[in-house]
């Protein structure tokens, strides 16, 4: 029932104010449990306020980790060797030169007859000095590099006026005990009772140098006899003491004095000189060296190398074989041996045998693709396992950082050094004949000018310049390279066919730093000759515009010459030769060619002409006949075996018109053919630009299976061991 | 109005309770953010205080470098067992390195510098009289004996050093003499009427001339340097060649003595300097005309330095971290002795020297190369060489000059310290730094 005098607001009141407190509450509750309570801050982490100590719990437990790690992280503390930072710095010299040129004038006081030292009359006995012992030669063949030709006069008078200036050479080496030298100089060679004395050391403390290496050469005559005895003349452009000698007419002992200094001074250039710098080519490498890369004492390294060598040639028949047909698709890498890749022990994780690039056929049903991979793999086997014997793949020992002293000798002064290695060139070679040699050290006469030291009887030891050491023996006799050769690679007889018979021959001639070659099919009667292809890109230098190079580089780095008598430690050999710089800013590479990127056959006038593209080869040589080696072929082993038949060729050549008779398997297995054919393979890959890549050969590291890392073949050498009997 | 306040009067209890309710509500709210607020930060604040204290809990490994111009390696981290002791054994090794550098050092540094007199030094016998006997004996040794003929101890070590004098005048001009009387009887029994005519007689000088020249060539092989006693100077501390031990002479003190001996081991350094520079290749050592120092003209060896007992020196140098300051007014070195520098002593020396001038280099190596020395001067003067070989002192075909040279010499203190008699390191500051 309505109250009489209560308004509807009155009346309802309480349940308004009960319904707004109720929403109030129904906010707050919402406020507490639908929306999250704001957060606190802890460590850059927003975290609710009843998690406020997880971040310091974490934290925590981080650093009780790292506390108790085992194996905490170290810092990369670079090792300390004091001790060796203080030798090193106390043994360094303060001052860069150990001579400074003399400040004024010497005083010249002659020299002195010293009273009560030789001037008695007293017999003084020469010292026995040691021979040079372990005499080995070995040829060389290269393009000489035009700033040697415009350097020197009398290289220019050998040379002549066109390029390349191809040049032969026999090297001879040997080894001398510097410190038996001093022993003989201080031992009384007759005894202490003998009349003779040796000579008093103040005659030749004050200097006993090497001021040559004298070389003599006998020529093996068409008996084989040897004969026509000469001593070589010295090598053009070089230092020459003893020439300089000979050509003085003086009886002054200061001359010899001044001699002997320069002597000291360019002991390294005298005992070891550089051979010229050439332009293209295998780099010269002493004797020593050459032999060895030519050849190991491994019979193992041997067979490996003979079969490396089989299957590459089995390799690149077999390619060219398929690039005929048409089925390689693809390319194979210049030189045609198929690169192989990993495989075989010593690659990480043993690697398949896929080759880098390798033909590519449509028909993967192809047998010869299976039986390349095989081959390449066998090849790729082969390399390793020379690798692991230390040798490269063409039977080259790797070279160590270190100065090879079986090479080289030892780095220290005469007297000090018992193993000085010592070589003289020979470059009147005739190419083609057959040589041997032996040399000994010239040293300065200690006893020159000393007349009134001496007695009646020996007065003529006081009258030379020059006091020459023994000869050492004879080395082995060694072949000089000719500039051209031929070999036949394959004879045929006249067959039921009708065809003649016929040979395969192989030209070669030395052009700019390698054989080229060219092949022909001859017929009887036919004279050798053919073309053969150059590679593009060489210059033939514009001399009128070359500068000396003042900082050339020696065509093969022996040990740096530093100090006398001390190793520089920054020295090595084999570093060959830097790219030829002929003029600030122009770069050739070591074959001349221009840098890639340029276009062939546009050459800078101002830099020199190409040279020919186009060898043409010439043999005074004609084919008589093919004929089958008697014996060969038929049946062998009861029947069970057909032994192939072999034929040789008949072939005169010369103006006596001489015949010889060559047998295929013997050309192409003598040591000769492998030299020259190897020189040719290498003139093939130094046609291929190298823009980006030094030219010298790394020989420090095992190069990877592939053609472009390959050391350089060795020189052609046509080695001669050492030991003859004299 | 009226009506408002009558119906205000009749219902105030229900409006001020509704009022009251409403009320509450936004206080409430109010209140309840502030408090909730304040809660936060607190929770917040205690949170990072604990959080910062742990990230706190670390360390500053230190590996210090021993090689000059590295830095020394520091790590901060917590702290680790295995870290501290891998940062242990890091120090450990550096310790070594330092240690086994120093004693190389030394060992350069000393060479064969000894106590000239067993026995005496660093502390002598204690008794008084026995000590007095012992360094007139001492004295004995330095100054020798030219009546028993027992050479001073600084000639025998020229003389084992390889140096030598000029040949004696009297003796050689009687060699001359007798040549030419020789020669001018050879030449008049060849003449027709017994004279010498005026070019015999010259060629008879010319070869005399080239006889005495001969002589004094022929003499000089004997040896590696001309140099005596008489090149010897210093300061009043150097026994001089006239002193003679006689009963009753004043015999020098212990600490006098040790001085003389430091100025011995002086004389020693210079003179293995100039025969390391004069040993040839084949290390034998070199005659006079091949050595590269010819002559020593002068040497002249500064005092021992003396700081006494008090702290601090002139030039205010301050020794950091221990190392030996430097001074780089003193020389191009830098190197001075102070009463901070407990590493090493320095010993100046000025040396005039008859070189080879093309061989200075080899001259200058060897000072560095011996010992712990540096040429820290050098001047070269034209010197009239002919009017040396008047002299006698045949220097051979070389071009030669003078070489006026300051050489410094560091002795580092850990050998000669064991040597120094106690007083002596009091005089010497030895014992300033602890």
């Amino acid at each position: 029932m309505k109250l009489k005098g209560v308004n509807p607001a009155e009346q309802h009141v309480e349940k308004i104010v009960l319904g707004v407190v109720a929403l109030v509450l129904l906010g707050v509750l919402t406020m507490q449990f639908a929306i999250p309570p704001k957060g606190v801050s802890v460590g850059n982490r927003e975290v609710p306020p009843d998690k406020a100590l997880d971040p310091v719990l974490d934290e925590a437990r981080r650093v009780l980790a790292k506390m108790n790690d085992p194996e905490p992280a170290r810092p990369d503390v670079s090792q300390q060797e004091l001790k060796s930072v203080f030798a090193s710095r106390i043994a360094q010299p303060t001052v860069p030169a150990k001579r400074f040129a003399p400040l004024g004038v010497a005083t010249n006081l002659g020299t002195f007859d010293a009273v009560g030292e030789g001037t008695d009359g007293g017999m003084y006995a020469l010292p026995a000095l040691p021979a040079a012992n372990g005499p080995i030669a070995s040829a060389y063949r290269g393009s000489v590099h035009p700033s040697e030709w415009a350097a020197s006069e009398a290289l220019r008078q050998k040379l002549g006026e066109d390029q390349p200036f191809d040049l032969g050479v026999v090297t001879v080496q040997a080894f001398i005990d510097g410190s038996a030298i001093r022993t003989a100089l201080l031992t009384d060679a007759d005894g202490d009772g003998g009349a003779a004395r040796p000579l008093p050391p103040s005659w030749w403390r004050q200097g006993f140098e090497i001021l040559g290496v004298q070389l003599e050469r006998e020529h093996r005559m068409s008996d084989g006899s040897w004969g026509e005895r000469t001593i070589v003349e010295g090598m053009p452009g070089r230092v020459d003491v003893l020439g300089e000698l000979s050509q003085t007419n003086t009886n002054d002992p200061m001359m010899l004095v001044e001699m002997t200094r320069l002597a000291a001074a360019e002991m390294d250039q005298i005992t070891k000189p550089t051979f010229y710098r050439t332009i293209a080519g295998e780099l010269w490498r002493p004797p020593a060296a050459a032999i060895t890369a030519g050849s190991s004492d491994n019979a193992a390294v041997d067979r490996l190398v003979r079969q490396a060598k089989a299957l590459d040639r089995d390799i690149q028949k077999l390619q060219a074989a398929m690039e005929d047909d048409g089925s390689a698709g693809g390319s194979t890498t210049p030189g045609g041996r198929a690169p192989t890749g990993g495989g075989g022990k010593g690659r990480g994780g043993g690697g398949s045998s896929q080759p880098a690039s390798r033909p590519s056929t449509g028909d993967r049903a192809d047998p010869r693709v299976a039986r390349l991979d095989r081959m390449s793999e066998q090849l790729g086997s082969v390399e390793l396992e020379l690798e692991g014997m230390g040798y490269a793949i063409d039977g080259t020992k790797f070279d160590t950082a270190e100065i090879d002293e079986d090479v080289f000798g030892k780095m220290a002064a005469l007297f000090s050094n018992d193993k000085l290695a010592m070589w003289s060139h020979d470059v009147t070679v005739v190419g083609g004949e057959t040589y041997r040699y032996r040399l000994r050290p010239v040293f300065n006469n200690p006893a020159f000018g000393r007349q009134q030291a001496l007695s009646e009887d020996q007065q003529t030891l006081a009258e030379s310049l020059t006091f020459p050491g023994p000869w050492s023996a004879w080395t082995e006799g060694v072949q000089a390279l000719d500039d051209e050769y031929y070999f036949v690679v394959n004879a045929r007889e006249a067959d039921t066919l009708g065809g003649g018979p016929s040979a395969s021959i192989e030209l070669y001639e030395f052009y700019y730093g390698y054989y080229r070659r060219a092949t022909m099919t001859a017929e009887p009667g036919d004279q050798l000759y053919a073309e053969a292809r150059v590679p593009d890109g060489l210059v033939l230098l514009n001399t009128e515009n070359l500068k000396l190079l003042d900082d050339a580089e020696p065509a093969v780095a022996p040990p740096p010459r530093g100090p006398r008598g001390v190793p520089d430690p920054d020295g090595g050999r084999g570093r060959g030769r830097a790219p030829g710089v002929i003029e600030p800013g122009i770069t050739t590479t070591r074959a001349g060619q221009r840098p890639s990127g340029d276009q062939q056959g546009e050459i800078d006038p101002e830099l020199g002409e190409p040279a020919l593209r186009k060898l043409q080869i010439r043999v005074d040589a004609v084919l008589l006949d093919v004929a089958r080696v008697p014996g060969s072929g038929g049946q062998t082993d009861g029947g069970l075996v057909e032994a192939p038949e072999e034929f040789r060729a008949f072939m005169t050549s010369g103006a006596a018109g001489s015949v010889s008779i060559r047998l295929p398997s013997l050309d192409e297995a003598s040591a000769v053919y492998q030299a020259v054919e190897a020189s040719w393979r290498a003139g093939q890959k130094a046609a291929a630009p190298e823009p980006a890549e030094t030219t010298e050969p790394d020989n420090r590291r095992p190069p990877r299976s592939d053609d472009r890392n390959r050391p350089p073949t060795p020189a052609p050498g046509g080695g001669g061991g050492g030991g003859g009997s004299g | 109005m009226s009506g408002i306040l009558k119906f205000l009067k009749q219902r105030w209890l229900p409006i001020v309770c509704v009022l009251v309710v409403l009320g509450t509500l936004p206080t409430a709210w109010i209140f309840s953010n502030k408090w909730n607020a304040e809660i936060l930060k607190t929770a917040e604040d205690d949170a990072g205080d604990k959080l910062n204290k742990i990230k706190r809990a670390r360390v500053t490994y230190v590996i210090p470098s021993v090689v000059p111009g590295q830095q020394d390696t520091t790590i901060s981290d917590s702290p680790n067992a295995a870290m501290t002791a891998w940062v242990a054994d890091q120090r450990q090794q550096r310790v070594e390195q330092a240690g086994l550098v120093m004693a190389d050092a030394t060992k350069r540094n000393k060479a064969k510098h000894g106590p000239l007199v067993q026995g005496l030094y660093p502390e002598g016998p204690g008794n008084d009289s026995q000590l007095k006997r012992q360094m007139r004996e001492y004295l004995e040794l330095m100054t020798g004996d030219a009546r028993a003929g027992k050479p001073s101890w600084y000639t025998r070590t020229l003389r084992e050093a390889g140096a030598g004098t000029v040949p004696n005048a009297a003796e050689l001009g009687q060699l001359i003499a007798e040549q030419k009387d020789r020669e001018e009887a050879i030449a008049s029994a060849e003449s027709e009427d017994g004279r010498v005519d005026a070019e015999r007689q010259k060629q008879i000088d010319e070869s005399l001339v080239s006889r005495r020249i001969g002589e004094y060539r022929r003499h000089a092989q004997g040896f590696s340097f001309y140099a005596d006693e008489s090149v010897l100077g210093g300061h009043n501390l150097f026994p001089t060649p006239s002193m003679e031990a006689r009963d009753g002479a004043q015999v020098p003190s212990h600490e006098e003595g040790f001085m003389w001996m430091a100025d011995a081991w002086v004389l020693e350094d210079i003179l293995g300097a100039i025969g390391a520079a004069n040993t040839g290749v084949g290390g034998e050592r070199t005659e006079v005309e091949l050595s590269p120092v010819k002559r020593i003209v002068k040497l002249e060896i500064d005092k021992l330095p003396l700081f006494g007992a008090r702290k601090g020196d002139p030039g205010g140098l301050i020794s950091r971290d221990g190392r030996a300051p430097l001074d780089p007014n003193a020389s191009i070195t830098g190197r001075v002795s102070s009463s901070e520098n407990s590493v090493y002593d320095v010993r100046n020396v000025r040396l005039e020297l008859v070189v080879s001038s093309e061989k200075l280099p080899s001259v200058i190596e060897a000072f560095h190369s011996t010992g712990l020395m540096t040429v820290t001067d050098l001047d070269l003067t034209e010197i009239d060489v002919w009017d040396d070989l008047s002299q006698g002192y045949a220097y051979g075909n070389e071009h030669v000059v003078k070489a006026s040279m300051s050489i410094e010499i560091v002795w580092l203190r850990s050998w000669t310290v064991p040597l120094m008699p106690k007083t002596v390191q009091q005089i010497l500051g030895v014992n300033n730094n602890g």
